[in-house]
């Protein structure tokens, strides 16, 4: 499967759009396509440009053609866990905000994460305004400016 | 063991349900986000509405499998002496109950007539109550925390086991909801050792049941009948 900007929701009122176009976008990497589609549904609606992708190997490989400014990612996956993917970007020195979901928290995974550079940790099922307001941080972060100089 | 202890249960099954409950959840979020924004786009709500039951039906399936799982057991019946089942739970929990600087005391029945059942699956129901009880004394002052366990027959033919803790109780709320699966008043809980336990016990043809001890603190108690010659001989 090949990465797809969210086309699932129509635009919301011009009134309403921020200028999100500039923040760049939010990179949703999880195995489960329910889930990517439900939080790539969740994000766009709320005006942010929003790509799924359903491994990290795939993540990784969409690096050549644009860096997002935060990524989402799930801990638990088969082939790529979330933390690793994390260690991957440390090689390769690419700090992209990192938002870390799990449904499972074990002790000191929380620190664990942190240490490889997410700037938030979050329990699934993710909460809408924890998720908005992590995004939001993660975009703003000076991590991001790095990222979108990286291009 | 046939039966995994349920915390790792509930550990590996928390991925499985967490799948299902996160997209349930973004989805009616996303909903709620494009109704707000007066964005009625009704073949798009049709879709997110179409994939919440589907994913709900999916989180369902998990439970069921559980259930089966847990039902397994059934027809794996040895008499089982509750009291010592008791004192090999408190054996398996002794490190636990040091570091949480929990004291116990015991009021064993002496000749308590054993019970027919699966002593792994009762072995887990006590497991996960006196974790439970435990776990409510966290806030208690080290010096008052202590779970008491006893054990005594009824006049209806059961043999049951009551353990209270000193914790702070329950609203009458939390105890209507205790059997609800996914309820919990724990920070990390998944809100399925009671649904577990219950579940266990009256595949047993028992009963249990949660209430507020009269020193304040929770009281559970599990019946489970006698076989019948010996509850006439008790």
């Amino acid at each position: 499967m090949t990465a797809a900007v969210s086309s699932l929701l129509r635009p919301v009122p011009a009134d309403r759009v921020q200028d999100t176009a500039s923040l760049g976008y939010v990179a949703v990497v999880d195995d489960d396509a329910s889930v990517r589609r439900a939080l790539a549904r969740l994000i766009g609606a709320y005006s942010f440009h929003v790509q799924t992708y359903q491994s990290g190997c795939e993540f990784l490989a969409s690096l050549n053609m644009g860096v997002p400014a935060c990524l989402i990612v799930d801990l638990q996956m088969e082939d790529m866990t979330g933390l690793e993917l994390l260690h991957r970007l440390a090689g390769r020195r690419l700090r992209i905000p990192a938002i870390v979901v799990t449904a499972r928290n074990e002790p000191g995974m929380q620190r664990g994460c942190e240490i490889s550079g997410a700037v938030a940790f979050l329990l699934k099922p993710v909460m809408r305004d924890p998720l908005l307001k992590a995004i939001k941080a993660a975009m703003s972060a000076p991590d991001c400016v790095d990222a979108q100089a990286h291009r | 063991m046939r039966v995994a202890t349920i915390g790792e249960l509930s550990g590996g099954i928390a991925h499985e349900l967490g799948q299902p409950l996160a997209a349930i959840l973004a989805n009616a979020q996303a909903a709620q986000a494009l109704l707000a924004h007066k964005n009625h786009d009704m073949e798009a709500i049709g879709e997110i509405l179409e994939e919440i039951v589907q994913e709900d039906s999916r989180a369902g399936q998990v439970i069921h499998r559980l259930r089966r799982l847990l039902r397994k057991g059934e027809h794996q019946s040895a008499l089982v002496s509750l009291n010592d089942l008791i004192m090999s739970t408190l054996r398996l929990l002794h490190s636990e109950l040091g570091n949480r600087k929990v004291r116990v005391e015991t009021e064993l029945k002496i000749d308590l007539p054993p019970i027919s059942g699966d002593s792994v699956q009762l072995q887990q129901v006590l497991l996960n109550l006196m974790m439970n009880a435990m776990e409510a004394m966290a806030s208690t002052p080290p010096s008052r925390r202590t779970l008491s366990i006893c054990t005594r027959t009824t006049e209806e033919g059961y043999a049951e086991v009551s353990i209270t803790d000193c914790g702070p109780g329950m609203s009458p709320d939390e105890l209507g909801r205790l059997f609800e699966p996914f309820f919990t008043t724990k920070e990390r809980g998944l809100g399925l050792g009671l649904s577990i336990c219950s579940t266990i016990v009256r595949s047993h043809r028992g009963r249990l049941n949660l209430s507020n001890a009269s020193g304040g603190g929770v009281t559970a108690i599990v019946s489970v009948p006698l076989p019948l010659h010996l509850a006439a001989a008790s």
